[in-house]
């Protein structure tokens, strides 16, 4: 090389070195808009310190049509739930449901967050819950122990584009007081969401949970008549609530309940939710 | 012949040698509307440098880097208004309007003249700020410029301008020390 040119290749060089430092990979942010699709949940947990309050409705069968105005008439069960963001990585919650009398508490925790533009490819979240029936029947259960049931979930989710994100499980429900006399008290699923956002603001989405457990009525083991519950639902963005509108063929209204639908029906219902921040929230004021 | 590459390498060498370099950066946006009067900070995300000897001026602004008390309103402030997947950073690329005597000690006022892009949406600019220089060298940088969401092609739904203002108030306060 010619000796000449030696101090600009120098200097360029010392320039090229003091580029800008290298982008750091973030965790991916809203992989789905709430804490639930409609019934089911996501891997997303309330971000620390901020308290997130939700309403659910379910109606009543729509397939009665007019008769019952499209299940409106038939009245709403409702859910009302507290969650709690203890840490971004640690979620409590608290969760009563008018089907059954259910109060239920349950911890989210995530175990691995998506991370963009590289990194860790996919968000795994982990869900447990004790469900407790105040049922006022004696004859129902007869035994305090009977009115618990237990369900635990591991959820992989990613974001694989700005409008695209899916979600595959496992769930394992497990009931001290069986359904009836010939159906088990252990069930396994695999929950699957998928959602893609139309606009910036509304979502079209929809879950299911496949089953995982042998369902053999004829032979008098399981549940007659099982369903596999699934729900259509659109979501609304409209600042800082959001409004999820469902289409859904699922019985009750909490997971224990949903999972294990008997029957069929077709029902409308809605949940809002409202994300309070603890620490500064200028829309409350402070 | 081989003068002239010689007094061009040191000429870039020496505008190197005067290469300030942001090590502290502090950035704020202040949004004031009717009902909501919204904050956010970014201590982790922005890179500049200044370069004495060619007058100029960069700023990386990382969009992520904002943080926010409520973390709805990031989520909404990324995903719907800055959209950081698509555009993760906004830039300055400006040149200082009157050169600075670094490094006499003193305060000046200074303005640079440049595109500031913001959302993938470059706008000419003129961004006035104080320019301290310290005895040992160092430098520090403040200023306050207001940013017009609109101008960079960020669409505020009707139903929100009660929310977010029109004009947002960008803050800023740097340390610039001499590269090594």
């Amino acid at each position: 090389m010619d000796r000449r040119w030696l101090p600009a290749v120098i200097s360029l060089t010392a320039i090229l070195c003091a580029q800008p430092p290298e982008e750091k990979p973030e965790p991916v942010l809203a992989t789905f808009k709430g804490t639930r699709l409609y019934n089911f949940h996501t891997t997303e947990t309330a971000a620390r310190g901020h308290l997130e309050f939700r309403v659910a409705h379910r109606f009543g069968d729509l397939t009665r049509g007019y008769a019952t105005f499209w299940g409106l008439d038939a009245g709403a069960q409702v859910r009302l739930s507290l969650d709690y963001g203890v840490t971004d990585y640690l979620t409590v919650g608290l969760e009563r449901s008018g089907v059954g009398r259910l109060y239920d508490a349950f911890v989210k925790v995530r175990l691995l967050r998506q991370k963009v533009p590289r990194g860790t490819p996919f968000s795994l979240t982990y869900y447990g819950a004790v469900f407790y029936s105040d049922l006022q029947d004696g004859a129902r259960y007869p035994q305090a122990v009977h009115r618990f049931q237990y369900l635990h979930q591991l959820l992989a989710a990613r974001k694989v584009s700005s409008r695209f994100s899916a979600l595959a499980g496992i769930a394992w429900l497990h009931q001290n007081y069986a359904l009836s006399w010939q159906a088990p008290n252990d069930y396994a699923f695999v929950p699957v969401i998928a959602r893609f956002k139309l606009t910036k603001r509304l979502t079209l989405a929809a879950e299911t949970a496949l089953p995982l457990w042998e369902n053999e009525p004829q032979e008098g083991r399981g549940l007659p008549d099982y369903r596999i519950p699934y729900a259509v639902v659109l979501e609304v963005e409209t600042g800082g609530h959001v409004f999820q509108i469902g289409l859904s063929n699922a019985a009750g209204i909490a997971e224990p309940q949903t999972l294990l639908t008997q029957g069929y029906r077709l029902s409308l219902g809605f949940n809002i939710s409202r994300i309070f921040s603890l620490y500064g929230d200028p829309s409350l004021g402070y | 012949m081989g003068t002239p590459v010689w007094a061009i390498s040191l000429l870039i060498g020496g505008a190197f040698a005067q290469r300030l370099v942001a090590d502290t950066l502090y950035l704020r946006f202040y949004s004031d509307a009717p009902l909501e009067k919204i904050t956010a900070e970014n201590t982790r995300g922005v890179y500049s440098f200044l370069d004495l000897a060619t007058d100029s001026v960069f700023v990386r602004i990382k969009i992520r880097g904002f943080s926010f008390p409520n973390k709805l309103m990031e989520e909404h402030f990324n995903e719907n208004y800055l959209e950081s997947e698509k555009y993760p950073y906004a830039y300055f690329r400006g040149k200082l309007v009157a050169p600075v005597p670094y490094p006499t000690p003193g305060t000046y006022a200074v303005s640079a003249k440049g595109l500031l892009q913001i959302h993938g949406v470059a706008q000419e600019r003129v961004l006035s700020g104080v320019f301290e220089i310290q005895p040992n060298g160092i430098v520090l940088l403040s200023g306050k410029a207001y940013v017009k969401p609109a101008d960079h092609r960020i669409a505020i739904p009707r139903l929100l301008t009660q929310k977010i203002a029109e004009t947002v108030e960008v803050t800023w306060w740097g340390r610039y020390k001499p590269a090594p």
